[in-house]
C-alpha cells in the first residue's frame, strides 16, 4: 500500500538515465514510475544508502541490478521524513538519521557559503587598505637615501623633458644664493641643486635627495627674495619630513612595501615609475601644518622674518579671489585662513639676515 | 524555440530561432547577427547584489543580455569571444548542472543561473576557481567550450579521472575529489599532469579538449620579451 506521498528524482540503470516519480510503501518499498507504463519496485531493505553531489545533499539508494549498478536519487528533504517514519532495521534507521542531518548541514553550509566568502574578500582588501595606509609611513623611513635620490633625480630630470630651463645667469645666481641660505639651517647635510623652469605658473617644489624646482612665475610674482625663500623652505621641509616619499609608497602598493622592507631592488625601479608623480601630489592638513612649521623655523635661523611668507600667502589668496583660479603651488598646498594666521604669528627672528641682489633686476631678468 | 549550432567545429555558432513572446538570456556581447523583429535588453539577473556577485565571482559580466521577440518571430546568431565548440544541453528540471565560469553562452528564459561557492580545495587546486554557476530549471541551455566538448556519462559508482581545467559542466550529483595524478608528488608534478578530478557516477560530464591555460603557456614561448 503506497503513502501517496510522490517524489521527483533521477533513475540511473547503468550509465541510462530516466526522470522519475516513485513512491514510497509502509513496507519499505520503493515504486519507480519509469516512462508511462513501466514500473519499478525496490525493496529499500536490499540497498545502500548514501548522500552524494556537490553539496553533498542528495539520497542515492543504489543496488546491483542489470547491466550493472542501479542507483535512485533525490534531493528532496521531506523523503527523509518519509523514511524514517518507515519500520525500517535499527541500523538503517540510524543510518538514514546521521544522513538527514548532514543534509541539513550541507544545505545550510551551501547558503552561507558565498556571503562568507565574500565576506573574506572584504575583509581581505579592507584590511589591506588599512594595513597600507598605516605602515606606509614606517616603510617610508626605512627607504636608504640613495634609493631616495635616485628617485629624486629621476623625478627631476622626468620633470623638466619638455620644458624650458632659464640660462639667465643673474636669476640662477639669485635662486642659488636663496638655496644656500636655507641651505645652512635646514638641518639637514643635503646638497641642494636647483632649475629654474620658464613657466607662468606660480609653482615650486623639492624632489626627494635635494632637487629644486623654481618657476618664473613665483619670482615674478614674489615682492622680495625673502617670500621665495619661505616658500623653498616650506617645500624643502615637504622632503625632510618625507611627505613626498610616503604618499608613493602607499601609492605603490603592498609588493613594494613588502620589497621595500626586504631592500628588494625592484621596488626602486617600481618607485622610480611612479616619481612622475611628485610634482603633482598633494598633501593632507597636517602635513601642511608641520611644512610651515619647518619654513618658519629654517626662516628664523636663517634670519629671515616669517611674515614675508604670511604676506605672500595672503597677496596669493587675495590675487586668486579676484581671478578665481589657484595657482599651481597651492592648487597641491591648499591654503587657509589658519595657516596664514599660524604663520604671520611666528616670532621675528633675533637677528636679520638681508639678501645682498637687486630683486626688482632679478624680476626683469625672469619676464 | 530552437536552438541550433551553425558552422560547427572551432569556430561553431548558435542560432537560435524564437517565437513571438519567447525570451532567451546570453552572455553580454555574444550576439553577432539578430532579426528586426528582437529587442536586445540588458538585465541583471537576480537584482543587482545577483549580479554583482555574479560579476565578481565568476567573472562572467554583470549584465546578462535578453532577447526578446517582442514584435514577431526571429532569429539570432551567438558565439563566445574564443574558438571552440557549442554544446546545447536539455534540462529537464530534474537534476542541476554546476557550468565554469566561461562556459554559458545563452540559455532559454526559464533557466536560472545563479553563483555557487566551491570549497577551500576545489576553489585553488580544480582550475575552475572559487566559484562557479549553478544551473537549474527547465529548458534549453548552450554551453561553449574552448576546443572541441566531449560528453562522459558516468553510471553510479562509476569513477572517471579528468585533468582539471579541462571540465566546463558537470551535473552536480556528480561530485569531484582533487587529488595528485600520481602516488607521489614529484611523479605527480614531473608527469606534467600535476592535480586531477576525480568524479564519481552517476551524472554526466562536459569536457573540452583543450584548456585554456595550458594554451597560453603553449603560445608564451613565442612571444618576443622586451
Amino acid at each position: 500500500m503506497s503513502l501517496e506521498t510522490y517524489f521527483n528524482g533521477l533513475y540511473y540503470a547503468g550509465r541510462n538515465r530516466f526522470s522519475v516519480r516513485f513512491s514510497i510503501s509502509r513496507h519499505g518499498v520503493a515504486e519507480i514510475e519509469v516512462g508511462e507504463q513501466n514500473r519499478l519496485e525496490i525493496s529499500l531493505h536490499n540497498t545502500l544508502l548514501d548522500l552524494i553531489g556537490d553539496p553533498q545533499t542528495t539520497l542515492q539508494i543504489s543496488w546491483d541490478g542489470e547491466n550493472g549498478r542501479h542507483a535512485l536519487l533525490c534531493p528532496e528533504p521531506a523523503l527523509f521524513d518519509t523514511l524514517l517514519r518507515l519500520n525500517l532495521p535499527a541500523p538503517t534507521l540510524a543510518q538514514l538519521a546521521t544522513l538527514q542531518k548532514k543534509q541539513q548541514q550541507g544545505l545550510k553550509g551551501e547558503q552561507h557559503r558565498v556571503p562568507l566568502y565574500l565576506s573574506l574578500i572584504a575583509v581581505f582588501f579592507i584590511g589591506g587598505y588599512f594595513a597600507l595606509h598605516y605602515s606606509a609611513p614606517l616603510v617610508a623611513d626605512l627607504i636608504p637615501y640613495q634609493w631616495e635620490q635616485k628617485i629624486g633625480s629621476f623625478a627631476f630630470e622626468n620633470y623638466q623633458i619638455g620644458k624650458k630651463t632659464v640660462s639667465d645667469k643673474s636669476v640662477n645666481d639669485a635662486v642659488n644664493t636663496i638655496v644656500n641660505r636655507i641651505d645652512q639651517f635646514d638641518g639637514a647635510e643635503i646638497v641642494y641643486q636647483v632649475a629654474v623652469v620658464d613657466a607662468d605658473m606660480i609653482n615650486a617644489f623639492a624632489f626627494p635627495g635635494g632637487y629644486v624646482v623654481v618657476t618664473t612665475g613665483l619670482i615674478k610674482n614674489s615682492d622680495n627674495p625673502d617670500q621665495v625663500a619661505g616658500v623653498l623652505a616650506h617645500e624643502i621641509t615637504h622632503v625632510l619630513e618625507r611627505h613626498g616619499m610616503r604618499k608613493l609608497v602607499r601609492q605603490a602598493g603592498l609588493g613594494v612595501l613588502i620589497g621595500i622592507v626586504f631592500g628588494d631592488v625592484t621596488a626602486l625601479s617600481q618607485l622610480i615609475e611612479l616619481s612622475s608623480q611628485l610634482d603633482s601630489l598633494s598633501f593632507d592638513r597636517s602635513q601642511e601644518r608641520n611644512a610651515d612649521d619647518g619654513a618658519i623655523k629654517i626662516m628664523t635661523a636663517a634670519g629671515l622674518s616669517p611674515q614675508h611668507l604670511a604676506a605672500f600667502f595672503e597677496k596669493i589668496q587675495k590675487a586668486d579671489s579676484i581671478s578665481g583660479d589657484i595657482p599651481e603651488l597651492f592648487q597641491t598646498h591648499p591654503l587657509s585662513e589658519e595657516r596664514i594666521k599660524r604663520v604671520s604669528a611666528a616670532a621675528e627672528p633675533k637677528q636679520t639676515f638681508k639678501f645682498d641682489m637687486d630683486w626688482y633686476k632679478v624680476k626683469q631678468a625672469a619676464e | 524555440m530552437k536552438f541550433n549550432i551553425t558552422n560547427p567545429g572551432a569556430f561553431s555558432t548558435l542560432l537560435v530561432h524564437l517565437e513571438q513572446g519567447e525570451a532567451i538570456k546570453a552572455e553580454s556581447g555574444a550576439m553577432i547577427t539578430m532579426s528586426e523583429t528582437l529587442d536586445v535588453d540588458s538585465k541583471m539577473e537576480k537584482g543587482l547584489l545577483g549580479g554583482l556577485s555574479r560579476k565578481l565571482l565568476t567573472g562572467e559580466s554583470l549584465f546578462f543580455q535578453t532577447i526578446t521577440a517582442s514584435r514577431g518571430p526571429g532569429e539570432v546568431m551567438m558565439a563566445s569571444s574564443y574558438p571552440g565548440e557549442i554544446q546545447i544541453l536539455e534540462l529537464d528540471g530534474s537534476e542541476e548542472f554546476l557550468l565554469q565560469k566561461d562556459g554559458f553562452l545563452a540559455a532559454e528564459h526559464s533557466v536560472q543561473v545563479a553563483t555557487k561557492a566551491q570549497n577551500l580545495t576545489k576553489g585553488l587546486f580544480s582550475g575552475e576557481g572559487f566559484f562557479v554557476m549553478r544551473i537549474s530549471g527547465r529548458g534549453k541551455l548552450a554551453i561553449s567550450t574552448y576546443g572541441g566538448i566531449q560528453k562522459l556519462t558516468l553510471a553510479p559508482g562509476e569513477t572517471r579521472i579528468i585533468d582539471n581545467s579541462h571540465m566546463v559542466a558537470w551535473s552536480a550529483n556528480a561530485n569531484y575529489k582533487i587529488e595528485k595524478a600520481s602516488k607521489g608528488w614529484v611523479s605527480s608534478f614531473t608527469s606534467g599532469e600535476g592535480l586531477v578530478c576525480r568524479f564519481h557516477g552517476p551524472g554526466d560530464v562536459y569536457i573540452q579538449t583543450r584548456n585554456s591555460p595550458g594554451f597560453g603557456s603553449w603560445i608564451r614561448q613565442f612571444i618576443p620579451t622586451r
